[in-house]
């Protein structure tokens, strides 16, 4: 299979005939969603096979829903009704391909529509050698259009979850259709293209997020930290705030450096929490907040003047070295990741419930690492949901959660 | 030619006749004398002017020298380095090998060195035994009861003292470091007061520096001096790690910050004081286990509110940096030439086993593999005694030497080589090297110290490069400046690329005749010197232009430009030692010649794949390629690539 891989880097991709991606409405869709070939095919047919095959697909999903009231819905129940139909179709496999669509649909629900194990087992409900093109023609004029349509469907919601096949899966796509059908073709496209993009994301999320909000708040602080020195504290408001007014969780993210930082801060100055903003982790949102300084106007000043010297060669090699002056070395003075030209972020929290209350706990906590942020006015800069959230559209995905954006 | 050599030796010798010097001070003979050397010194007019004194009459030290490795970055090069330095009284010489021999006999007899490695202490009678050789004062000057030797005599005392690296450690802590602060900056009192018993080593020394938090960067540390009210006492606060000594000594050197005022504002500067362990509040932590120097006393030590009387500051309140850097650049010639006795002794050791110990019927001595080991040890001790030499004959040469840059090259090059070679040493006797019974593996241990102490060697490659590029830039300034506008300046832009251009197909112009100071038989390395240099100059000028300011940013340029002035430095260093062997006729002078010319090949091959890559540039030489994976590395937290077997589905 090895040499197959190789090989598909010569293959001219085609266009996938008619692109579309289902989720809901499944059964209704089938037949918008297949390629123009079965369209085609689809024409010539009378509206009774057409009822037939809705007639199937209907059966077939009636089999997964009763058996998942039956047993749990989990992939052993999902085996055995794909088992109990190669049972009983041990010979003719009529309408497999409608089982294939109910199967297809059914996937989510039972929690295996990540499992590369079960579409090899859809794999295996085609039957064997019957569906191979004989010729060039057949080749290129879909032999067996409905089946391999099912097939290419199948491997698109692979693809869609991300399961990426492998050969063996490929052995028995071949055993079916063949090395130079459609479908095969369509499985050597994705072995070229799904490996190469499986590690594309340098920040990569989970697929699978954390359940609780602890954890996901973590997994946020830490995407969104830069500094690698950041340290994320998870605190519960009532253990370590007295006059707490809520219980909840507060997470915090804060390097030595922002430590520094606030030491360094002059006092008269006052600093803002500021928020929230909107953190999304694939399908899940979070609020964040963070504690900002206003830029220090003076350092970036020096700063700017520093370089615009250095480029300007003015006293050009007259550097202090760090072996003769105590105080040399820099050109330019160092600036940290955490300074930026609209502001100094000091530290960064999510909290359980994104309100004020929450917030001056937040504070609170970080005064112990921090015991200069005790006479440091903060001034709570706050839009959250329930104050000025305006809802500007209503998608709602999958788990529901509304599509929020601040003004 | 012939009848230049002839000459020379003429020279040589009746300078070595007539010549004498007073107070132990080591002298170079002028090749000046020479009148064909004389009418080509095109750096004469640089040279100071108190350089000219005739040796005859050196009383007084001149001043001052002209910086020699600082001046390569120029393309100048003072062609009295091409004449070796010796001690010119004979019987000062002989005084010096009547001493280092009772002291080889102590360390062969004496000192148990996998004793002390293994139970990690130098035992009292050993200590005993050092001090009544007077190893303890060997710098602090006959007045005060101290041997009184100089930078020559030391370096070679050095040789044998080596040969136990946690004794060689434990004396240079005390006296390379520790007490050279009284010596440097002490007031006459200090002197008196401390210098005696430190000399007989009734008191030992440390040298209190680094901190947790700062250890190449000694301008950062923490701990604190407070000035008590009645303004008599100093109150020092703080901690200080890895104190060799630290758990024996009974006077310290210790840097802290003090509150000083500069132009009305107050302001934090280091600030030296003497510490007495007498004084109270100073603890110390358990010895450290070490990787090598296992018997040398290693410690945390603290300062808790331990009083300092004003007068045992050393030098003035607030200058206390400079001190701590010229005591550390003051004290490190001397590696060389321990890491040459380390290296000869076991050079020695290493070739009875390969001409007794039989592989395939033959004598390991017999293999090329082997052979070639031995060669490039020998080349490697060879450079590293003759740079180590020429260094500390410098040093003795004037009051106030300059050549910090030079000690500092001394030391990148022969730790370097000495961890290299003792490795291959091991390789050759094989798995018999990597037992404890042998002594090698506690060599490579002890050896690895010196890439690390008395500034790692990346620190000092920067010292290297960028006190040579600021010496350069000062002299070039005017001209970079243009350069680098060339819209302003098309005039010269144009006349500088023309003649760039020219040097490019012909090389730059060679007008030094380096070949004229030399013995003839050397006349290709010098030509290769040569060329070395003058390419070294074009580059660094090219540099400068090309990166102004920013050059202190470019770390691997630096560290290039560090390992090329090493290297002509190297090669000038055993071609004024070969040639003055040859001329004189020592023992072995073929060989010598013959580990001159090697190494000056060799270098020249290096510095030309450094020229090279420098020239290229930053994407052709693969530095980009470098910073790309170190960021990648760090973003993930250490090796980024997958696993070998790693599969993607």
């Amino acid at each position: 299979m090895a040499s197959a891989i190789v090989a598909c880097r010569g293959v001219r991709p085609f266009a996938r005939p008619l692109m579309g991606r289902f989720r809901q409405g499944r059964l209704e869709l089938i037949t918008e969603k297949r390629s123009v070939h079965s369209a085609v095919a689809l024409c010539g047919r009378d509206k009774k096979s057409l009822d037939v095959s809705k007639q199937l697909i209907a059966k077939s999903a009636g089999l997964f829903e009763e058996l998942a009231a039956k047993r749990q819905a989990d992939k052993l129940t999902f085996r055995s009704a794909v088992e109990m139909y190669v049972t009983k179709e041990s010979i003719y496999r009529r309408g497999h391909v409608e089982f294939i669509y109910a199967a297809m649909e059914s996937m989510e629900k039972f929690n295996v529509h990540r499992d590369l194990s079960v579409y090899k087992a859809l794999i295996e409900v085609f039957p064997k050698e019957k569906l191979v093109p004989g010729s060039m023609w057949q080749v290129e004029f879909m032999h067996f259009p409905k089946q391999q349509q099912c097939a290419i469907d199948l491997m698109d919601q692979m693809e869609d979850y991300g399961v990426i096949p492998d050969h063996d899966f490929g052995v028995r796509l071949m055993k079916v259709f063949g090395t130079d059908a459609h479908a095969f073709r369509k499985y050597r496209r994705m072995m070229y293209w799904m490996p190469k993009f499986k590690h594309a994301n340098p920040y990569p999320v989970p697929k699978e997020l954390p359940d609780d909000d602890i954890s996901l708040a973590i997994l946020a602080l830490r995407r969104m930290a830069v500094d690698k020195e950041n340290k994320i504290n998870v605190w519960n408001s009532m253990e370590e705030d007295p006059e707490a007014k809520e219980d909840t969780f507060i997470a915090s993210a804060q390097s030595p450096i922002q430590q520094n930082l606030i030491q360094k801060h002059n006092p008269e100055t006052p600093l803002f929490v500021e928020g929230g903003y909107s953190c999304w982790l694939r399908h899940k949102s979070t609020m964040y907040f963070i504690l900002r300084a206003d830029p220090d106007l003076e350092f970036l000043k020096n700063l700017k003047e520093a370089q615009q010297a250095i480029e300007k060669d003015e006293r050009l090699f007259e550097w202090t070295n760090i072996w003769e002056e105590e105080e040399g070395g820099q050109l330019v003075p160092l600036r940290s990741v955490h300074e930026q030209d609209d502001g100094t972020v000091l530290a960064m929290t999510i909290t359980g419930t994104d309100t004020k209350d929450s917030l001056v706990t937040w504070i609170r906590c970080l005064q112990k690492a921090n015991p200069v942020l005790e006479q440091i006015p903060v001034v709570f800069r706050i839009r959250t949901p329930d104050s000025e959230v305006q809802v500007i559209g209503s998608k709602t995905p999958n788990d529901g959660l509304q599509v929020l954006e601040l003004q | 030619m012939y009848s230049r050599h002839q000459l020379t030796r003429q020279l040589l010798q009746l300078a070595r006749n007539s010549g004498c010097s007073q107070n132990g001070t080591v002298t170079r003979l002028r090749s000046t004398a020479s009148p064909s050397a004389s009418q080509s010194l095109p750096t004469k007019s640089q040279t100071a002017d108190d350089n000219q004194v005739p040796v005859t009459a050196s009383a007084k030290k001149p001043r001052t020298n002209v910086p020699f490795a600082k001046n390569l970055f120029l393309g100048t090069f003072d062609k009295e380095m091409l004449v070796y330095p010796e001690i010119s009284d004979k019987e000062e010489h002989d005084e010096l090998n009547a001493m280092v021999e009772p002291l080889e006999r102590f360390f062969t007899e004496s000192v148990d060195s996998r004793a002390i490695d293994v139970e990690a202490k130098i035992p009292e009678e050993t200590l005993q035994g050092l001090k009544e050789l007077g190893l303890f004062g060997q710098q602090i000057p006959q007045e005060y009861g101290g041997l009184g030797l100089n930078a020559t005599k030391y370096a070679r005392i050095s040789e044998v003292t080596a040969l136990d690296g946690s004794i060689a450690v434990t004396l240079a802590a005390h006296q390379a470091i520790g007490l050279k602060g009284i010596l440097l900056a002490g007031n006459k009192e200090q002197k008196e007061k401390y210098l005696p018993k430190l000399a007989t080593g009734e008191y030992v020394a440390a040298f209190c520096l680094t901190e947790p938090s700062s250890g190449s960067d000694a301008a950062s540390i923490q701990t604190r001096a407070t000035l008590s009210e009645d303004g008599k006492t100093f109150l020092l606060n703080g901690g200080k790690i890895w104190i060799s000594n630290g758990g024996i000594a009974d006077i310290f050197t210790v840097f802290a910050k003090t509150q000083v005022e500069v132009n009305g504002e107050k302001k934090d500067k280091v600030t030296a004081f003497i510490v007495e362990r007498a004084f109270g509040g100073v603890t110390n932590g358990k010895p450290e286990d070490k990787l090598g120097i296992r018997g040398s006393n290693t410690v945390e030590v603290h300062f808790e509110n331990t009083p300092v009387p004003m007068e045992n500051v050393l030098g003035e309140v607030g200058s206390g940096f400079k001190l701590a850097m010229n005591i550390l650049n003051s004290g490190r010639f001397s590696m060389g030439s321990s890491g040459a006795g380390i290296l000869k002794k076991l050079i020695g050791w290493t070739a009875e086993h390969a001409t007794t110990r039989t592989q395939f019927g033959r004598h390991l001595s017999e293999f090329g593999l082997i052979q070639e080991k031995f060669a490039k040890m020998a080349v490697t001790a060879y450079a590293m005694e003759s740079m180590a030499y020429l260094t500390a004959g410098i040093i003795d040469m004037y009051e106030e030497p300059d050549c910090a840059v030079e000690a500092a090259m001394v030391k990148i090059f022969s730790s370097e080589g000495c961890w290299t070679c003792v490795s291959e040493c091991l390789q050759v006797l094989g798995g018999l090297g990597y037992m404890k019974e042998y002594p090698y593996e506690r060599y490579l241990r002890d050896a690895r110290i010196m890439l690390i102490f008395e500034g790692t060697n990346e620190i000092l490659r920067m010292f290297v490069a960028l006190q040579g590029l600021q010496h350069a830039g000062k002299q070039l300034k005017d001209l970079v400046k243009k350069l680098r506008n060339p819209l302003n300046n098309p005039g010269l832009v144009f006349s500088t690329a023309w003649s760039r251009v020219k040097s490019r197909a012909t090389g730059p112009s060679l007008n030094l005749n380096l070949h004229e100071d030399l013995h003839p038989s050397l006349k290709n390395e010098a030509a290769n010197l040569e060329q070395g240099v003058a390419n070294f100059q074009v580059t660094v000028e090219g540099i400068l232009t090309r990166y102004g300011n920013n050059v202190i940013e470019q770390q691997l340029d630096l560290e290039r430009l560090a390992n090329i002035v090493i290297d002509l430095y190297g090669m000038t260093a055993v071609l004024s030692r070969a040639s003055r062997s040859y001329c004189i006729g020592l023992r072995n002078v073929d060989h010598e010649v013959m580990l001159a010319r090697t190494f000056c090949q060799e270098a020249y091959q290096r510095v030309e794949n450094n020229l090279k890559n420098i020239a290229l540039g930053p994407t052709k030489n693969m530095d980009d390629n470098y910073r790309q994976i170190a960021d990648t590395i760090f973003k993930n937290g250490g090796f980024a690539a997958e696993h070998a077997l790693a599969r993607n589905w």
